[in-house]
């Protein structure tokens, strides 16, 4: 495993299209890191760009501080699995997770013991003489895995691999995944659009937007604590409004004023101005019963309409029939057009950027 | 029979009439030539005297020097203009395989041959190297010769293998293109990245996925080269002749027939083993590859 480390990177295609605009990641050894963005956001150019398959205009990458920005990628201490698998068709398994080690003159005994293991971690023992048109699209996606883990990398590039198998098997393959990654302690650079997939297998997720990193953080930090409303909105639902601060009161909390009322945030970071964007998840908020004044960040609102989804209810509500609807899950039923008392969990409210 | 075996045979028997039309007409019109060709080949259907059974003009054949002095030339001349042709077509058909500007109109040129008669790129083909043709006129125009150079109908027949492959390298070239563009960009970039260079790329992942498309081009150019009359004719040796051209001078100039028809037997037998030697020899040369 190694550490990568990509400083100021910028790609400019020639019709001047920034591709990827001052890129800035740093990443520990053995982390799993998600390129999360919309399509053509730049996530899998960076990807390209790392494995070295597409050159940078400028900046620079190093893979535990030796300079790749100019090796081709045969001589990169990477191995990408790709989103179509890019199985050579007419090897056997063996043949293909082999094909690597036989590139770079790995001896025979060496290569059958690579052999072995890997296939024993992806479980394809019994399928290694079969060629990649006898098994199925999770198989693939396995025997890719394993030609790059038989290639002893430092980094282990992967370009939406799981986006070709269906919702279930998806789910499997990506708790295989992260399994093998975290027994194995091999760095993963992971790129997807799905952003369930990303909370769910990354150390860190970077949300890429036009060739940007928009925010680089946790999972948590990614959801909890979004930097602007493009992350709010693009990492689950989120319920955006504007809010002027009014100040703190006693406990640190903030005090804004919104189209919901006065509300309170109990947020770590520094509102960016006086007049802040803010927004809550829609499980931050909970119907209440009526008459509970005494708590804070307490607002009345109809329902609009309901979706029963099983282990909860999606509301969507209004305060004001001139008011953006919002967003909220809890359990249980309520009637149309019926008035209920919500209350947002100050903890769970965060600040976004400046309205301009 | 049971009423499965019944329906079986029903089956086969309407696919079997279904397919008459167009399968029958084939065996018809490509059978009944060869047929013919081999009866011919034992005596029958004499043209100049009595049809009957012989073995006196394959005996006669076999033991004639120049039929197997033509065997040879043909089979060099079809093997050295298939493999060349595939060989140049390979990188062209690989600069290719991602589009640039002007790359269709490139291999639009390049493909321009296929549309030019074989007699008329020989008789163009002879003007330029002829002893007074623009080769030598212009060497000696521009003092690099003193005497012009005798290149036309040379006696190893590298005239007539210029001309098979500048007529036949674009057929290659068609087929291979084809089977390059349709290798995806990802199993390429990911030999790559498991470290293999340009060349491995080529011998352990394009030749293997374009070998059916290489096989096609080598058997099709092999069976014309090995059977051609129009190049040797004006391009060719003087002192060698072709199987085909050996052939017409056996029937038009000695009037046998019969023996014209064991040469038919011969240049289509030399054809089909050589073409397929050829295929098997690929086959094996790329499977050897794998691993």
């Amino acid at each position: 495993m190694a550490g990568l480390c990509i400083e100021r990177v910028s790609k400019v295609f020639p019709n001047g299209y920034r591709v990827l605009d001052d890129i800035e990641i740093d990443v520990p050894s053995g982390e799993f890191l998600t390129l999360l963005g919309p399509s053509g956001c730049g996530k899998t150019t960076l990807l390209k760009a790392i494995a070295g398959f597409h050159p940078i205009t400028s900046g620079r990458m190093l893979i535990d501080g030796r300079d790749i920005t100019a090796l081709p990628p045969e001589r990169r201490d990477t191995a990408m699995c790709f989103q179509s698998y890019a199985l050579f068709p007419h090897l056997t398994v063996a043949g293909n997770i082999l094909f690597g080690p036989h590139q770079n003159r790995v001896d025979k005994n060496e290569c059958a013991t690579r052999l072995e293991t890997v296939l024993r971690q992806v479980d394809l023992v019994a399928h290694s003489s079969k060629l990649p048109s006898a098994l199925s699209g999770g198989q693939q996606q396995r025997v890719a895995l394993a030609r790059a883990m038989a290639m002893r990398p430092g980094i282990i590039l992967f370009d939406e691999p799981l986006s070709n198998l269906d919702a279930k098997l998806r789910d499997q393959v990506r708790l295989e995944m992260r399994a093998l990654q975290a027994q194995h302690g091999f760095t993963a650079i992971y790129v997807t659009h799905d952003q369930a997939e990303a909370l769910a297998m990354s150390d860190r997720i970077v949300v890429m937007k036009g060739g940007r990193a928009e925010q680089i953080g946790s999972p948590g930090e990614i959801y909890y604590n979004p930097k602007n409303r493009f992350v709010a909105d693009f990492i689950g639902a989120a319920n955006v409004m504007k809010a002027e601060i009014i100040g703190r009161n006693d406990n640190g909390a903030w005090r804004i004023n919104t189209a919901l009322g006065e509300l309170q945030i109990e947020s770590g970071t520094e509102p960016a101005a006086r007049n802040v964007y803010v927004c809550w998840r829609p499980e931050d908020a909970e119907i209440v019963p009526e008459g509970t004044t005494q708590q804070t960040n307490v607002f009345s609102a109809g329902v609009v309409s309901q979706a029963f989804l099983g282990n909860v209810t999606d509301f969507f509500v209004r305060v004001t029939p001139d008011h953006p609807p919002y967003r909220v899950q809890a359990r249980g039923m309520q009637k149309l057009g019926q008035s209920v008392e919500l209350r947002v969990n100050p903890a769970r409210l965060s600040f976004l950027e400046a309205v301009e | 029979m049971n009423a499965s075996t019944l329906t079986g045979w029903r089956k086969a028997a309407i696919i079997t009439l279904l397919l008459l039309p167009g399968i029958g007409l084939i065996f018809l019109l490509v059978g009944s030539v060869i047929v013919m060709a081999i009866a011919q080949s034992f005596g029958y259907f004499n043209l100049a005297g009595e049809s009957v059974l012989s073995l006196d003009h394959w005996s006669g054949q076999l033991a004639n020097r120049l039929l197997w002095v033509s065997v040879i030339y043909s089979l060099k001349i079809a093997f050295v203009s298939a493999i060349v042709s595939v060989a140049l077509a390979y990188p062209i058909a690989l600069w290719l395989r991602n589009p640039f500007p002007g790359s269709a109109s490139i291999s639009a040129l390049l493909k321009a041959p296929m549309m030019v008669p074989g007699l008329v790129a020989a008789f163009l083909f002879i003007n330029i190297i002829s002893f007074h043709g623009f080769l030598n006129e212009a060497l000696v125009g521009l003092g690099l010769i003193s005497t012009p150079m005798r290149l036309q109908n040379d006696r190893y027949g590298f005239g007539v293998m210029f001309l098979q492959v500048w007529k036949n390298m674009p057929f290659a070239l068609l087929l291979l293109t084809g089977a390059v563009q349709s290798i995806h960009s990802d199993i390429l970039d990911a030999a790559r990245d498991l470290g293999a260079g340009a060349l491995s790329r080529f011998r352990k992942i394009v030749l293997p996925l374009t070998l059916k498309a290489m096989q096609g081009a080598l058997v099709i150019i092999f069976i014309g080269a090995a059977g051609d009359y129009s190049f040797q004719m004006i391009a060719g040796p003087t002192k060698v002749s072709s199987l085909a051209q050996y052939m017409y001078t056996v029937q038009h100039e000695f009037g046998q027939w019969n023996d014209a028809a064991v040469v038919a037997i011969v240049l289509m037998t030399v054809a089909l083993t050589g073409s397929l030697f050829l295929a098997a020899m690929v086959q094996f040369i790329v499977a050897g590859r794998r691993s």
